[in-house]
This record gives structure tokens, C-alpha cells and sequence, in this order.
């Protein structure tokens, strides 16, 4: 009798000690999965940060910059060992000349895809990204779009592909606009970096000054396949099929921007 | 005497295995996790030291050339990179940093012989190597020249001098390595150009 309660005890504390094992097995496997996975936001934050620091410093860089006024010269010459400026001015100050000579982005289309891909190259293999521009009445003047992968995903065996687009409205949207549009196809892109810069442009009619806004926007994202249709946009690189103004015919004939047909260098 | 019976303690003692055996998994995993932690708190925080070194020197992403002088008083004015650069000496004790400006040439052939791009390839995997690695070994060859002087574009919390290899953080064992880049303006005497600053910080 008293060898099996013996016995009983002894089993009672092995049980114990496997309730306790259990328990404290529990805890390290929680306090371990924590720790993997702790700032993992932090990270995604941090990222983000880098993300929007670097569009708006993008879109800042962009403007500042020079840029020759003949856009198939350079910003400096050389001559014998000097260096020559060539004629120059601030690259917004072109766009402002540009937009107010009819309303849109004709003349410095490649000036400005030249100055995105310049400021966007350091990322240009692992972000894909977007550039718009549009005025006070929400139309876009201007739409350039980055992708370095293919439809499959898969990085490109060539060059990333950069496009002019020239976003529609749905017809089988009621209230549609082009900037919807755009705003659809960013949606689909996965987590994006927005920023922002909103360009007051003064221009005097006869004796009054009157004021229009450009709004500039770049959105970039990690690269992934995009479906770029959904923004009407044409291969930069290839003149036959990137004319912006396609949709414009004159003659039957499309109509294609001579500035856009130099976009193959 | 009693047949079986080892003493208080030794009746136990098969207890005590699985006992002793949690113990050890749970002051295992208290290390790890506190190791885990401190370290990643490390890195965030020179993830955002260097994005705040970024931020001191590009300002409103202009900057106005290495040194140029107030209007009033004597010194560089509050866009110069001197003046930023010497406020990052005196605030940024924690960690080691260089920061410096490579051109950004519109023509992509014109581009230095360097990898622009530090997130398409993750540590570990093969042909990994950090954007900044080329700017740290030679940094006199990447800073723009003509500009000011080559060289002068770099800002550091050591000393450029002829032992700086030696001081290499990249390829150290057991040295966190950070690097950021940023476009930013660069007012020269010709026109204002697009730069790459580069930012690196290691402990």
C-alpha cells in the first residue's frame, strides 16, 4: 500500500514537470516567433520613409534642374578645355513656356523623360514608377510610365521599357475621367510612394495677370507586371507606335509629336 | 526498508529531467529574443540616422555649392553643403558616417563604373555589393570634379586621410552597413545639375 502511493507521488511530478515543459515550450515558441517577426513593420515604415523621401526629392531635383532649351543638345559643351554652357534655362520654367503655348506638354516631352529617368535611375531596377502631370481641371498633359519586368514578372532580358501614355475616361462609367483612370491603374500596382508638387504658373493676357496650376505627381512601387493598356500608353522606344497625339488625325493620317519620334536614344 | 524509495529528492529525479530540459529551452529563447531585439533596434536606428543625414544635407534638395558666403557676416550660407556637413559632425556621435555627391549625368553612358542600384540585390545572395562600396573605396575618383575642387563634395565623421581603406566598413565581419541614395540639385558654375548623395553609416 505505501510502495504504491509511493509510486503515485512519483508519477504525479513527472506529470508536473511535462505540464510545465508543455507551458514553457508554448512560451519560447510564442517569445521566438515574436522576435522573428518583430519590426518587420518598423522595416515596411522605414522603407515607406525612403520611399516618399526620395519621390519628393525626385520631383524637386526634377524641376531645379537645368535644362538645354534645344532638348537633342547637351548642358555643356566642350571646346578645346573649356566648358561651354549651352542655352539653358530651369526645366520648369520650359514647361511653363511649353503649357502656356497651348495647354499642354508638346515641346518638352523628351526634355522631361529624359530629367525622370536621370533623377529615377538609382532605383530603376527595383521600382517601377509613374510620372504625371495634370492641370486645375484634373486632364493630364503629360503621363510617363517605367516597367522593369516583363508581363510574366520576370525581370527583362533587355532594356526597361518606358512608355508615353495618354490615359481615357471608361465610357461605361458614368462621370468618368482620364485621372480615374490613373487612379485605377495605380491601385492595381501594389503599395505605392506618392508625392506631390503643385506649380503656380502666372501669365498676363493684355493688362491682367491671370494664374493656372500644373500638378506634378510620381508614384513609384516595387517592380511587378503591370498591365500598362490600361493607361493607352505606346513603347518609347518604338517611334512607329508612340505618338501621343494619335488619337488626333489629320488627313487620315496620325498625327505624331516630332519631339516623341527623337525618344529612341 | 523500503523497496524502490531513493529519498525525497531522488523519487523525483525523472522529474527533474523534463524540468531541467524547459529551463534550458526557455533561457535559450529569452537569449536569442534579447539578442534579436537589441540588434534590430541597432539597425532601425541607423536606418534612420541615415535617412536623417540624407535629409540634413539635401534640404530642400538644393544645395547651393560646397561654400558659399553669407550675405551678412562672415561663413557659408545655410544651403552650402560646409554648413550642413559641419552640423552633422557636431550632432551624429553615435554612429560612423560618410556622405557624399556623385553626378547623375542625363546620358545613362556617361554613368561611373558603379552599381546604382542597392536594393536589386539582397545581402547574402551572390554578386551582392553596396551601391556605396566604390564611392567609399576612392571617393576623390566619384565626387564630381571641376566643380569645386575633387573631393570636396564628402562629408565625414573620420578622416579622409590615406589609412581610410583601412577603415573600410564594407566586408568587415560583425560591421552593420547602411546606405541610402538620394537625387538631389547641385548648383554649379555652368547650370544646376542632378546629383546622386550618397549616404553610409556603420557601426
Amino acid at each position: 500500500m505505501a510502495l504504491s502511493f509511493l509510486n503515485e507521488e512519483g508519477q504525479a511530478a513527472i506529470t508536473d514537470a511535462l505540464y510545465f515543459l508543455t507551458i514553457v515550450v508554448g512560451l519560447s515558441t510564442f517569445l521566438f516567433v515574436f522576435s522573428v517577426s518583430y519590426g518587420n513593420l518598423v522595416d515596411a515604415k522605414i522603407r515607406q520613409a525612403f520611399e516618399i523621401d526620395y519621390t519628393t526629392s525626385a520631383l524637386k531635383t526634377l524641376f531645379y534642374s537645368s535644362a538645354p532649351r534645344d532638348a537633342s543638345k547637351t548642358l555643356t559643351i566642350k571646346e578645346g578645355s573649356e566648358c561651354r554652357t549651352q542655352e539653358i534655362d530651369y526645366l520648369l520654367a520650359l514647361v511653363k513656356e511649353d503649357y502656356l503655348n497651348g495647354a499642354d506638354i508638346n515641346e518638352t516631352n523628351l526634355l522631361l523623360s529624359k530629367n525622370i529617368k536621370t533623377v529615377m535611375r538609382p532605383l530603376e531596377k527595383s521600382h517601377d514608377y509613374l510620372y504625371y502631370m495634370f492641370d486645375s481641371l484634373g486632364n493630364p498633359v503629360f503621363v510617363f510610365l517605367h516597367s522593369s519586368v516583363d508581363k510574366d514578372g520576370s525581370a527583362r532580358d533587355s532594356e526597361d521599357a518606358f512608355y508615353y501614355c495618354k490615359p481615357r475616361a471608361d465610357p461605361n462609367r458614368v462621370g468618368d475621367s482620364p485621372l480615374n483612370a490613373i487612379r485605377r491603374f495605380s491601385s492595381g500596382v501594389g503599395e505605392i510612394a506618392p508625392s506631390t508638387i503643385e506649380s503656380l504658373f502666372y501669365y498676363k493676357t493684355g493688362i491682367t495677370t491671370n494664374e493656372t496650376k500644373l500638378t506634378s505627381r510620381l508614384l513609384i512601387w516595387p517592380s511587378k507586371a503591370i498591365d500598362e493598356s490600361l493607361l493607352n500608353c505606346c513603347n518609347a522606344s518604338n517611334p512607329t507606335e508612340c505618338c501621343i497625339e494619335k488619337e488626333i488625325v489629320v488627313d487620315e493620317q496620325y498625327y505624331c509629336n516630332p519631339a516623341f519620334l527623337d525618344c529612341i536614344d | 526498508m523500503q523497496r524502490g524509495f531513493l529519498g525525497p529528492i531522488g523519487d523525483d529525479l525523472p522529474a527533474l529531467i523534463p524540468l531541467l530540459f524547459a529551463l534550458v529551452v526557455f533561457f535559450s529563447v529569452f537569449t536569442f529574443a534579447f539578442t534579436s531585439f537589441d540588434q534590430k533596434t541597432q539597425l532601425f536606428q541607423m536606418h534612420l540616422t541615415a535617412i536623417n543625414i540624407g535629409r540634413t544635407i539635401k534640404g530642400a534638395s538644393y544645395i547651393s555649392g560646397y561654400c558659399n558666403p553669407k550675405l551678412e557676416g562672415t561663413g557659408c550660407d545655410a544651403l552650402s553643403f560646409a554648413t550642413k556637413c559641419n552640423q552633422l559632425k557636431r550632432d551624429i556621435t553615435q554612429v560612423r558616417f560618410m556622405a557624399g555627391l556623385i553626378e547623375l549625368p542625363l546620358n545613362k553612358d556617361e554613368e561611373p563604373d558603379i552599381i546604382t542600384n542597392f536594393f536589386a540585390s539582397s545581402p547574402g545572395s551572390p554578386g551582392y555589393l553596396p551601391a556605396d562600396r566604390p564611392f567609399y573605396d576612392d571617393p576623390e575618383d566619384v565626387i564630381p570634379a571641376g566643380v569645386e575642387g575633387p573631393g570636396e563634395f564628402i562629408c565625414s565623421s573620420i578622416p579622409l586621410d590615406d589609412e581610410l581603406a583601412d577603415k573600410n566598413p564594407f566586408g568587415l565581419r560583425g560591421v552593420d552597413v547602411v546606405s541610402y541614395i538620394f537625387p538631389v540639385a547641385l548648383e554649379t558654375e555652368h547650370a544646376v545639375k542632378p546629383m546622386r548623395l550618397v549616404v553610409i553609416v556603420w557601426r
